[in-house]
């Protein structure tokens, strides 16, 4: 695992990386190209070799032009050394024109650059003759006592230098004196640099342009030197070696700063600036030992770089072997052989471990056998069928078994041509039917819930998958409808329709009828149907065509194993208490405890009890039936401890109350027991444990109420009285829940609807009595006995008497129907028949409303209607008189006119009448006859037209 | 139930006018009432207005889809006993415009 770089790794990378002076960001490149300038500046041209600066970098900061970049003019600094001194000779001379003939440039621009070369003379006076020896590499490149090399930086000051007006001479004369102390002509150089750099530094603007040129410069005479010591160093097989035999605080400098010069051992003074300190924190301390320091920092990040690129490639090498590997593994489910991969949980998260570690062979899964026999030898009692006769030896064996001649009993298929998996969830049932399809050779054709399952799919998908060999593969299909009970009942009655047709096919097929039998498809290819509940009432049909296969979660101790296995390979640190006690908590569900597993191994790779402990069991165990189940539900000893053994602060009562909590709807959890508690059977002779119970729910309302009100800090309590329902009536057995009525809904419902029909019928009374009686006590009170005298109860004899002579009941009937607005209505129920409903229907609002019979409603709504008729016709009689418009008419009557009146007794053509007068006072001047003006009317007519457009044929048209 | 008719209108041009309404016609006269097409100044939409006795109505011009022909059809008389009779259908003029009276009527003042 030390291969694998982790988040250690990392920071040390980090660290490394800010360490060393030149990263690979080269997204400061500036930044870096400035830092680069002082650096040369401050006479530290050797320097860079030494900091690992890449080449471009540096020669970036030249200009294009610039002649020492041009490697025909330049002779190979490589061949100056190796080869021999005659030769270095010409080189020299060379050399030395070439930096003649750029040097008056230098010059002209800096006049000043001459500053005192007695500094670098000084500093030059410290260099550590005997250090030289020590760097083997810079001492082949520089032969010690050389007059070439000697000769070579004498003509490179020379040329430098040469433009300067004042003391050229003595600088030269400097600078003699200075080679015979030693190698260090550079170093004259670079102290004078660094002076004009002092100068420098304040214009902090001018100063890119002037180190720019002074690089030129600086170039001119050092690129020589420096491209001989890389390619010295490469020679030597030595990439950045930063080589410090002394490193002084030199403060006595004209540098602003503290500023450090170190020296190599070949003798060169390397100056740190105070600028970029990011080497320079510690640096200022210690010197010696942090130049140390340095040097191990750059040789870590060598060396890290290394490894990092090491270990990287081998964990991607690793990675792939075990990603090989562990395909190769599944697909021989040899899970244990498994290699333990290097904890990266990068690639495995990407997959569920449920898929992961679902088993593909029929030897690996979990649980009963026996069931998964009997669940292959029916798949396999298909073979006949689908394969052909050539596999049907290997079923033969089996029908000797006593247990299996039933099924494979009538003819090349089974007996029960579905086979139905039901358990509980997580037990492995999916994977069992696609093992055991794909064990038998079939391909598979899974339709879950979240699937188009409608009826027309089954017809399509199904039949066609079902009947049919498939073009694309030459491997049979066989359907597994996971989730059945779960889905929409069509799918189930489509299933039916297909199993009904086969059975019908099968019939005429053995009565030999072949004409029939093409009406009805066989079915050729096994259907799995899995369920949860087999009990649903949309599965009922399908039953009886189902081999039913119950499933029970798998042993413990297997599953346990199972899930210690899988830890293994993902390499997680478990003990198999924290795995017995995973699936407990889990109930035996292996696919919530590994899905859990793999959760919490997300976060740390060792997983213990504690962690374990914090888990919830599954959260649609929540729901509110299985609640009360266990609500009612006297758990045994065994079960209590597995419930405390996961939460040891707990008693299973807690949990209890912890469930209840979580429950949504604590009120509708409360109204569900109180539905069912009665129905329990207890043994309580004196009542005593309802009338604890009506104290309880006392107290519930009281809490609700109070939460309501906005105390909303009592609601954690109302769990408490709850639980006792619990205490008091739980039993061993489950109790059967009668499946209550939601009957606050409906009581809600059946008042407002009922409200509805009140207010309604209030409405239509008039003010007077609406003040007179209010709302109560009209609907205690008048509402019966409006009831009653409405409802009359006739005799036979008086039912059939003639309508001229009613009875005074019904008169008065007639009479309070009128007044209140009341009306039977004739309504179809059905058959033909009709029933007359009392509008508004207060019947509803009274308890055992008195009711008549059809016979006696129908003449009462008939009289009714005759007296609202004649009311009309009386009012129209009694109103017209007295209107306002009443001269007019009578005028209107007098010129012979009949009125018009419409249902509402009103007249009809009062305002066209008025029209016309007036029209016929304008036009009584004009010659137009009015009748012909208004001899057409438009009669518009509202909504849409109901038109149909219909296509015409010409020969319609010519026959028309 | 809406009628359609046909009606003779300004340049010998036939419009197809459809009233959402039915014309009732009280005396035997033709003159039913006074068609105006007015053409909006700014736009290519034609509105029209029918006044029918003091009832007044405005409607849109519409171009039809599919053209129409009016035909008059005439019974040619037999040549002989045995050939079949012969019609004539004469378009007379092909319709490209609807007048739509949708609205309901305003009276007029």
């Amino acid at each position: 695992m030390d291969s694998i770089p982790n988040e250690d790794d990392l920071e040390k990378l980090l660290v490394a990386e800010q360490n060393v002076p030149y990263g690979k960001n080269y997204e400061s490149f500036e930044d870096e190209e400035n830092y680069l300038l002082e650096l040369r500046n401050a006479n530290a041209l050797e320097n860079l070799e030494h900091r690992s600066i890449p080449n471009d970098l540096f020669h970036s900061s030249q200009p294009v032009g610039s002649p020492t970049r041009n490697g025909d003019d330049i002779p190979s600094t490589l061949d100056l050394y190796s080869s021999d001194n005659a030769a270095i000779d010409t080189d020299i001379s060379e050399d030395e024109t070439i930096n003649q003939r750029h040097a008056p440039q230098t010059d002209y621009r800096y006049p000043n650059t001459s500053a005192n070369p007695k500094m670098g003379l000084e500093e030059s006076m410290d260099i550590d003759m005997p250090s030289i020896d020590l760097d083997i590499s810079n001492a082949a490149a520089f032969p010690r006592d050389s007059n070439l090399l000697f000769r070579n930086y004498n003509s490179h000051t020379k040329t430098s230098e040469k433009g300067s007006p004042v003391n050229f001479e003595k600088e030269n004369q400097d600078s003699n004196v200075l080679f015979s102390t030693g190698r260090t002509s550079v170093l004259h150089i670079d102290a004078e640099q660094s002076q004009t750099n002092n100068t420098v530094t304040p214009l902090k603007d001018d100063a890119l342009s002037l180190f720019s040129f002074e690089n030129d410069v600086n170039g001119a005479v050092n690129d020589n030197s420096l491209d001989q010591k890389l390619s010295a160093s490469k020679n030597s097989q030595r990439v950045s070696l930063p080589f410090f035999s002394k490193i002084e605080l030199d403060e006595g400098s004209s540098f602003s700063g503290p500023k450090i010069s170190a020296r190599t051992s070949s003798g060169k003074i390397i100056y740190f600036p105070k600028k970029k300190n990011r080497h320079s924190d510690g640096l200022l301390l210690q010197p010696k030992r942090l130049a140390d320091e340095i040097s191990q920092v750059n040789e870590i990040g060598k060396d890290f770089n290394q490894d990092l690129l090491n270990s990287v490639r081998i964990w991607s090498e690793n990675f792939l072997i075990v990603s090989k590997e562990k395909s190769v593994a599944l697909k021989t489910e040899k899970l244990d052989s498994l290699q333990i991969t290097n904890c990266t949980t990068k690639p495995q998260s990407q997959k569920l471990w449920v898929d992961t570690y679902r088993p593909q062979l029929f030897r690996d899964l979990l649980g009963d056998e026996r069931v998964h026999r009997a669940a292959m030898h029916w798949i396999k009692a298909w073979d006949p069928c689908v394969f052909g006769k050539s596999r049907l030896q290997p079923s033969k064996s089996m029908r000797f078994n006593p247990r299996f001649t039933n099924i494979t009993s009538d003819s090349d298929r089974p007996d029960k041509r579905i086979m139905m998996l039901t358990g509980l969830a997580g037990a492995g049932k999916t994977t069992l039917a696609h093992v055991i399809a794909h064990q038998a050779g079939y391909k598979v054709l899974e339709i879950n819930a979240s699937d188009d399952r409608t009826a027309h799919t089954v017809h399509e998908k199904v039949s066609s998958a079902i009947s049919n060999h498939s073009a694309l593969s030459s491997q049979p299909t066989c359907v597994i409808v996971d989730e059945i009970d779960g889905g929409d009942p069509a799918f189930v009655r489509a299933l039916l329709s297909l199993l009904e047709s086969d059975e019908k096919a099968t019939e005429y097929s053995q009565a030999g009828n072949s004409k029939k039998k093409k009406k009805f498809k066989k079915l050729c290819r096994p259907i799995i149907c899995i369920c949860n509940d087999l009990y649903t009432p949309a599965l009922r049909p399908l039953r009886p065509y189902a081999q039913i296969i119950y499933f029970r979660p798998p042993p413990q101790a297997s599953l346990v194993g199972r899930l210690r296995t899988i830890c293994r390979n993902e390499n997680i640190a478990v003990d198999s208490r924290s795995l017995t006690l995973l699936t407990d908590i889990y109930n035996s569900d292996i696919r919530s405890c590994i899905n859990s597993l793999q959760l919490l191994s997300l976060n740390n790779k060792r997983i213990d009890s504690e962690t374990i402990k914090l888990l919830q069991p599954k959260s649609n165990s929540f729901s509110t039936s299985s609640l009360i189940q266990s609500l009612f539900l006297q758990l045994d000893n065994k079960q209590i401890r597995a419930i405390e053994a996961s939460q040891p602060t707990y008693s299973h009562l807690d949990a209890l109350l912890a469930r209840i909590d979580g429950a949504n709807d604590s009120e509708s959890v409360l109204m569900n027991c109180f539905h069912t508690y009665l129905d329990l059977p207890f043994t309580d002779s004196l009542l005593s444990k309802p009338a604890l119970t009506s104290e309880w729910l006392y107290f519930f309302d009281q809490l609700h109420s109070q939460c309501y009100k906005g105390n909303y800090e009592l609601w954690r309590y109302i769990p408490y009285s709850i639980i006792h329902f619990h205490y008091l009536y739980a039993t061993p057995e489950k109790c059967r829940l009668p499946h209550p009525p939601r009957s606050d809904l409906e009581a809600l419902k059946l008042y407002r609807t009922r409200k509805e029909i009140l207010d309604s019928f209030i409405s239509t009374l008039n003010a007077y009595e609406n003040q007179m009686h209010g709302e109560r006590s009209i609907l205690l009170e008048l509402i019966r006995t409006i009831l009653i005298t409405i409802n009359p109860t006739l005799k036979q004899k008086e039912d059939s008497m003639p309508r001229s002579a009613l009875p005074s009941k019904i008169e008065h009937a007639i009479n309070i129907l009128n007044h209140y607005n009341l009306r039977f209505q004739q309504l179809p129920v059905g058959d033909g028949n009709y029933v007359y409903r009392l509008e508004p229907p207060l019947d509803e609002l009274v308890w055992d409303a008195p009711t008549s019979s059809y016979s006696v409603r129908q003449m009462l709504s008939q009289e009714l209607l005759k007296k609202r008729l004649a009311d009309i016709k009386k009012q129209t009689l009694t109103d017209n008189p007295t209107s306002s418009n009443s001269s007019r008419k009578r005028k209107d009557f007098n010129s012979g006119k009949a009125i018009k009146r419409d249902f509402f007794g009103r007249i009809i053509s009062e305002p066209k009448s008025e029209a016309v007068t007036s029209n016929n006072a304008a036009l009584n001047t004009g010659d137009h006859p009015v009748s012909i003006k208004h001899a057409i009317n438009i009669k518009f007519h509202d909504g849409f037209s109901n038109a149909v457009r219909k296509p015409i044929s010409l020969n319609e048209i010519l026959n028309f | 139930m809406s009628e359609i008719r046909l009606i003779r209108a300004i340049n010998d041009e036939l419009y197809l006018v459809e009233v959402q309404a039915t014309l009732e016609r009280k005396a035997d006269s033709l003159h039913i009432g006074d068609l105006k097409i007015i053409k909006e100044k700014n736009s290519e939409k034609k509105k029209a207005t029918l006044t029918v006795g003091n009832q007044y109505m405005e409607g849109v011009v519409e171009s039809l889809k599919k053209p129409l022909a009016v035909l008059q059809k005439t019974n040619a008389d037999p040549v002989d006993v045995y050939s079949s009779p012969s019609h004539e259908l004469k378009c007379c003029s092909i319709i490209r415009e609807r007048i739509r009276f949708s609205s309901r009527p305003l009276p007029t003042k």
